[in-house]
C-alpha cells in the first residue's frame, strides 16, 4: 500500500473533483476520516499543550527551585548512577566463567572498578535480601522475612509483602454487589525504599521491577512493581492446562481443564478472576474453540472474538482476553497459549493471566499511568510478580525448551525497557532487576551436578550449557549497559543471593514432632497448613522457608511458650539440629542455626522466624515442611526440575557485587547499597539504615 | 493507601519521635502505625483459611 | 449508464423512503445512526486496524511522557517530535479508508440533502424559475406554462452571458404540480412543490448524464437532446429546528454519526 499513496490521494482528489457540487455537503468527509482529523487534532494539542506549559515553565521551576536554594543535586557527586539487579547471580560461578575467559565485560569491571562477593541478609531469600537493598536495613527493621507470614491467630500462611483486601463497601441490588470504593492493598514492608528519600529531595530515580514494590506506594519515583504482583485471579501465579486426556490429574500451581471435542473442534474454556460485581463472586470464564486449519501441526484459537494462529510447540504474542464483569464492567489480562499436542490427544497449555499493564485492574506502578506508558510505547509485557512459570515446568506441563524461551522472551521485554530507561536518564538513579538469572538456576542448576536426584530418569545432556549460557548473556547485557551508560555514571552490578543445588529436602515439621516439639491430635495425622496439629502442646512449628516458629504466649492464637522459656527452647532446639544427620549422604545437614534475636535488630523483629536454619549447602526445607505438612519422611530427594535454591546457611549464598569504581576496602553487605547511593547524590543517610557507605573512589568533579 | 490525619497530644508526639529513632523505625508515623495495628491484631478474628490458601497458589517458593 | 445510475437511485429511493414517516430530528437521527454504523464497518475492513491503532498508541506514549519527564527539555522536545511523527503515519492510514468511504457517503449525503436542505414554496410567496439553454439562439424560443394556482409575475429576463432565461411566480395553495417550459417543438416539465410538508425537493433539473443523474435523484433528469441545460426552482432553505436547537441538518448529520460512529467503535472494535 506504501508506495501508492500518493497515487491514492491524486485519485482522491480527482474523484472530488468530479463531483462540482456546490454545495457545502461535501465537505464532509465521513466519520472515518472526520474522526480521524479530530482524534489527531486532538491528540495534537494535548501534545503541545502539555509541552509547551512543561517547557515554559520548566526555567521558571527552575529558578524557583534555585531561589529556594533547592538544587538537588548541588552536593551529587556523580550525576547517575545505574543499579543493575541480576537476582541470584552467584560470585562462585561468576569467578569460574570469568577465569574461563568467558566473562569479558565482568572482567572489564572488575579491573576498572570492583568485584566481590556481597553478603545477603538472614534468611537469604529474595524477597527479604531485596527488602533489605531498598531499605538499607536488617529484617528486623523493615518486617519482610520470608515469601510467607503466618497469620499468628490461624497459623496459616499469609503473602508477607502485600495485603490485598476487600473494598470496604459493596451496594447490593438483586444478584449484584456493586463494589463502592477500591479494594485496600497495601504494601507491608516497612521502613523506607532510599528511592523515595531520593525522589523527595528532587532527584530523578526510575525503578523497574525490584522486588517487593507491591503494592506501589505513593512515590514521586517512577517505579514499576514486580515481585508478589498477582495474576488477573489474585494468585501468585496459575497456569492453565487443557488436555482432552483425564489421566494427567492434578497440578500444583496450575488447573487442569477438560477438552470437549466438537464438530472437529476443541472446546472449553479460560478460567478469570472472581466476579467482584456478583455476591456469589463466580468465576468469570471466557469460552474458546481450537480448530485445525488443515495444515499439519497448526490450528485456530478463537477467543473473546479474535482469531489467533496457534502452531505446534510455538507460543502466542500476547493475548489481550478481557473478562466482562457484566453492567459494563471489564478485567483485561494478558496471556500466551502453547499449544503441546494435537494428536492423539489434545494439550495446550496457558501461562498465569498477566494484569495487562495498559489498563491495570490493580495498580503497579507510580505514577498509576507510568505502567500504561510502558505498554503503549513498548508494546504489552509480563506484570507477573514472579512470572516465569517454574511451576509448569516442575509439573513437566511444558518442557526445558518451552520454558527457557518464556523465560528469555521475558527478559528481552525487560531489556528494552531498561535501554529505554537509560536514554531517558538526564540525571538520578535507575535500577532494574532482572529475573532469568534466579528462574534459570533454580530450574537448570542440576546439569552442573551429576548426583542431583532430579537428574534421575532425566534428560542430563541437551542442557547442560544453560546456565554458562545464562552467565554469558548477562555479560553481554553488562556490556552493553557499559556502552550505553554514558559519562559520569556508576554502574553497580550486584545480586540479592547467589545459588547452590537443592538435592535434599529436610522436614522441620517431622523433626520438630519426632523430638515432641510438635504434637498432633492423633498420632500420624499432620497434612498441609498443619492440619492435624495440637496447637495447645506444640511448642514450635515450621512455616515457608526460612526456619522455626515458637509457639508463643501473647503471639500466636493458641500460643504456650512464655518469654524465659523461649530462649531456652531457641537453645535447645539449635544445638540438636547443628548435629542433624542425613542418614543417607552421611553428612550433616545443617551448618548453624541462628537466632533471629541476634542476628537482627529493629522493631519487627519478633515477627520474626525464631529460628533461622541455615542448611548446609545441598540442603533446604523440603517441599511438603514448607507448607506446614508433618507427615514426610525426615529426609526427601528433592526430583524436582526445580534443582537449585539459596535458602540455606546464608553465608555460603552470597550474592555479587560488581562496580565500575574503585572501593578501597571492607566487605560489603546487600544493605550497603542504599545508604551508598544516598551518599553518591549528596544526602545525609538516616541513622536507621543499618548499611554503610561503600568507601568508593569518585574521580573529583 | 489513602491516608486521614489524627491529632494527637504534642508531648506524646515529641516521645514518639525520640523512641520510634531508638527502635529503628524510619519515621514517627511507622511507629505509631505499628504500635496500632499491634494493639488491633489482638482483637482480630481469624481470616478465611481457604482465601488465604487460594491466594497463596502458585507462589513459586511454595508447594 | 444513465440507467445505472437510474438504478442506484430506485435502490437508495427504497432504502431512504423510511425516512417519508419520520420528522427531521428522528429521520436525522436514524440515518446517522445508520450510517455511523456503516462507515465504521467500512473503515474497519478498508484500514489497517493494527497500524492505525499501533500509531495511535505511540502518541499516547509520548503525550505521557512529557508529562513523565516535566523536568527535561531534552525528552519534552523529542516526545513532540515523535508525535508529530507518529501523527503523520497515524493520518495516513486513517486517511486511506477515506477513498472507500467517499462514495457511499456523497451518495447518502446527496439523499439527505434534497430532503432536509430545502422548504417547498410558501403559499402567496413569489419564487424564481430559471432555465439554462444550450444555445444562446434558443433563449427568443422559450415559453412558459403554468397550472392553476400559479401566476406568472414578470416577462421573461434573459440574461445572455449565461444562456439564461428567469420568470418571477407566485404560488397559491398547495401540493406538487408541474411548470412546462417549452423551446421550439420540445416541452420539459419541471415538479413545483408548494407548501411546508417534509418531501423530497429537486431544486434542479439536470441534464441526463451519469453522475448528474446520480447526484439529482429526487427528479428525473431532462429527456436526452433537450435543448435546455438544466431547469431550477429557487427553494427557500429549510430551517431545521432539532430538540429546540436550530441547527443546519449537516451540522446535526455531522455530530450525530460521529457521536454514533464514537460509541459503537467500542462494541465493534474498531480502532480509528
Amino acid at each position: 500500500m506504501k508506495p501508492n499513496f500518493s497515487r491514492l490521494l491524486l485519485a482522491l482528489f480527482f474523484i472530488l473533483a468530479l463531483f462540482p457540487l456546490a454545495d457545502r455537503a461535501f465537505a464532509y468527509i465521513g466519520p472515518g476520516a472526520g474522526f480521524a482529523v479530530l482524534s489527531s487534532f486532538f491528540m495534537l494539542f494535548v501534545a503541545f499543550f502539555l509541552a509547551i506549559v512543561n517547557l515554559i515553565s520548566w526555567p521558571l521551576r527552575y529558578l524557583w527551585k534555585r531561589a529556594r536554594g533547592k538544587n538537588a543535586y548541588k552536593n551529587a557527586k556523580v550525576k547517575r548512577v545505574i543499579i543493575l539487579g541480576l537476582d541470584g547471580l552467584d560470585p562462585e560461578l561468576t569467578g569460574g566463567f570469568m577465569s574461563q575467559g568467558e566473562l569479558p565485560n565482568f572482567k572489564r569491571l572488575r579491573e576498572q572498578g570492583h568485584f566481590a562477593p556481597l553478603a545477603t541478609t538472614f534468611p537469604s531469600i529474595s524477597p527479604v535480601a531485596w527488602s533489605s537493598f531498598q531499605t538499607g536495613t536488617n529484617p528486623g527493621k523493615h518486617n519482610i522475612f520470608d515469601f510467607l507470614t503466618p497469620h499468628w491467630k490461624s497459623y496459616l500462611p499469609e503473602l508477607s509483602s502485600a495485603l490485598i483486601g476487600n473494598v470496604a463497601r459493596v451496594i447490593h441490588f438483586g444478584k449484584y454487589e456493586i463494589p463502592v470504593g477500591k479494594p485496600a492493598l497495601k504494601l507491608l514492608r516497612r521502613s523506607v525504599a532510599f528511592w523515595n528519600i531520593l525522589a523527595d529531595k528532587g532527584i530523578f530515580a526510575n525503578i523497574l521491577r525490584v522486588p517487593i514494590t507491591f503494592p506501589p506506594e505513593k512515590s514521586k519515583a517512577l517505579l514499576l512493581s514486580a515481585m508478589c504482583v498477582p495474576d488477573i485471579r489474585g494468585t501468585q501465579g496459575s497456569f492453565t492446562f487443557y488436555s482432552t486426556n483425564q489421566q494427567r490429574g492434578q497440578h500444583t500451581g496450575g488447573t487442569q481443564i477438560s477438552v470437549e471435542k466438537k464438530n472437529g473442534a476443541f472446546c472449553s474454556y479460560l478460567p478469570g478472576p472472581p466476579n467482584p460485581m456478583t455476591k456469589a463472586h463466580d468465576q468469570i470464564r471466557l469460552s474458546f474453540k481450537v480448530s485445525r486449519n488443515g495444515k499439519p501441526g497448526q490450528a485456530v484459537l478463537e477467543i473473546d472474538r479474535q482469531k489467533h494462529p496457534l502452531e505446534l510447540g510455538k507460543y502466542t504474542d500476547w493475548v489481550k482476553v478481557t473478562f466482562r464483569t457484566g453492567a459494563g464492567g471489564k478485567i483485561t489480562g494478558l496471556c500466551r497459549f502453547l499449544l503441546k499436542q494435537l494428536e492423539p490427544e489434545f494439550e495446550m497449555y496457558v501461562t498465569p493471566i498477566n494484569i495487562d499493564p495498559e489498563k491495570p485492574a490493580l495498580p503497579i506502578s507510580t505514577p498509576a499511568y507510568y505502567s500504561t506508558y510502558l505498554a503503549k510505547k513498548m508494546g504489552p509485557f509480563a506484570t507477573l510478580g514472579l512470572a516465569e512459570d517454574t511451576w509448569a515446568l516442575n509439573e513437566r506441563v511444558i518442557d526445558e525448551k518451552d520454558f527457557l524461551q518464556q523465560t528469555w522472551d521475558i527478559h528481552a521485554e525487560r531489556e528494552r525497557m531498561f535501554f529505554d530507561a537509560i536514554e531517558n536518564l538526564d540525571q538520578g538513579l535507575l535500577a532494574i532487576v532482572f529475573d532469568a538469572t534466579d528462574r534459570i538456576q533454580h530450574t537448570f542448576i542440576r546439569y552442573l551436578h551429576e548426583d542431583h536426584p532430579a537428574n534421575r530418569d532425566r534428560e542430563k545432556v541437551l542442557y547442560k550449557d544453560e546456565i554458562r549460557n545464562l552467565y554469558k548473556k548477562c555479560d553481554d547485557l553488562v556490556g552493553r549497559t557499559l556502552e550505553k551508560m554514558g559519562d559520569d555514571t556508576v554502574l553497580m552490578v550486584m545480586s540479592d543471593h547467589g545459588f547452590k543445588p537443592f538435592k535434599r529436602g529436610v522436614n522441620l515439621n517431622r523433626w520438630l514432632y519426632d523430638n515432641g516439639y510438635l504434637v498432633l491430635q492423633k498420632d500420624g495425622n499432620g497434612g498441609e497448613w498443619f492440619e492435624g496439629v495440637e496447637w495447645s502442646q506444640t511448642k514450635a512449628y515450621a512455616l515457608g522457608l526460612a526456619g522455626i516458629f515458637i509457639n508463643r504466649k501473647g503471639r500466636e492464637g493458641k500460643g504456650i511458650v512464655a518469654p524465659e522459656e523461649a530462649v531456652r527452647l531457641k537453645n535447645e532446639i539449635a544445638e540438636k539440629l547443628e548435629t542433624l544427620r542425613d542418614p543417607e549422604r552421611a553428612e550433616n545437614a545443617i551448618n548453624k542455626v541462628y537466632d533471629s534475636a541476634t542476628v537482627m535488630n529493629g522493631p519487627y523483629v519478633k515477627n520474626a522466624p525464631d529460628l533461622i536454619v541455615g542448611y548446609k549447602p545441598g540442603y533446604r526445607a523440603s517441599w511438603a515442611s514448607v507448607t506446614g505438612t508433618v507427615m514426610e519422611d525426615l529426609f526427601t530427594d528433592n526430583t524436582k526440575a526445580w534443582g537449585g535454591d539459596h535458602c540455606m546457611d546464608p553465608k555460603t549464598v552470597p550474592g555479587i557485587f560488581f562496580c565500575n569504581k574503585k572501593i578501597r576496602e571492607g566487605d560489603l553487605t546487600i544493605m550497603d547499597i542504599a545508604p551508598t547511593v544516598l551518599d553518591l547524590f549528596g544526602q545525609k543517610i538516616p541513622s536507621y539504615m543499618d548499611g554503610k557507605v561503600m568507601a568508593m573512589s569518585i574521580d573529583e568533579k | 493507601m489513602a491516608t486521614a490525619k489524627i491529632k494527637l497530644d504534642k508531648d506524646l508526639v515529641e516521645k514518639a519521635k525520640k523512641y520510634a529513632e531508638v527502635a529503628g523505625y524510619a519515621s514517627v508515623e511507622e511507629f505509631i502505625s505499628h504500635t496500632l495495628e499491634s494493639a488491633i491484631m489482638q482483637l482480630e478474628e481469624a481470616g478465611d483459611a481457604e482465601e488465604l490458601k487460594e491466594k497463596l497458589k502458585g507462589l513459586g517458593y511454595i508447594a | 449508464m444513465v440507467a445505472v445510475a437510474n438504478i442506484i437511485n430506485n435502490i437508495l429511493n427504497g432504502l431512504f423512503s423510511f425516512l417519508d414517516y419520520l420528522s427531521v430530528g428522528a429521520g436525522l437521527f436514524v440515518s446517522s445512526a445508520v450510517t455511523g454504523l456503516v462507515m465504521l464497518i467500512i473503515f474497519r475492513y478498508t484500514s489497517n486496524q493494527k497500524k492505525i491503532k499501533a500509531a495511535k498508541d505511540k502518541v499516547k506514549a509520548y503525550i505521557l511522557e512529557i508529562r513523565l519527564y516535566k523536568d527535561s527539555p531534552r525528552i519534552i522536545l523529542r516526545a513532540l517530535g515523535k508525535i508529530l511523527r507518529f501523527n503523520a503515519i497515524y493520518m495516513r492510514y486513517a486517511f486511506l479508508p477515506v477513498i472507500f468511504l467517499f462514495v457511499p457517503v456523497v451518495l447518502i449525503l446527496v439523499n439527505l440533502n434534497f430532503r432536509y436542505n430545502y422548504r417547498g414554496i410558501e403559499s402567496g410567496a413569489s419564487f424564481i424559475v430559471s432555465a439554462a439553454l444550450v444555445d444562446q439562439a434558443l433563449l427568443d424560443k422559450v415559453s412558459i406554462r403554468v397550472p392553476a394556482g400559479v401566476t406568472v409575475e414578470t416577462p421573461p429576463l434573459r440574461i445572455a452571458q449565461r444562456n439564461e432565461i428567469d420568470w418571477r411566480l407566485r404560488a397559491t395553495g398547495s401540493g406538487a404540480s408541474t411548470i412546462t417550459l417549452v423551446c421550439q417543438d420540445r416541452e420539459e416539465q419541471k415538479i413545483l412543490l408548494v407548501g411546508d410538508r417534509l418531501q423530497k425537493i429537486a431544486p434542479q433539473k439536470a441534464s441526463p448524464g451519469f453522475l448528474s443523474v446520480l447526484l439529482n435523484p429526487a427528479e428525473k433528469p431532462l429527456s436526452p437532446g433537450s435543448p435546455f441545460q438544466s431547469i431550477q426552482i429557487k427553494y427557500p432553505h429549510r430551517h431545521n429546528r432539532i430538540l429546540g436547537i436550530s441547527i443546519h441538518w449537516l451540522v446535526a448529520f455531522f455530530i450525530l454519526s460521529l457521536i454514533f460512529a464514537f460509541a459503537l467503535k467500542g462494541p465493534l472494535k474498531v480502532e480509528i
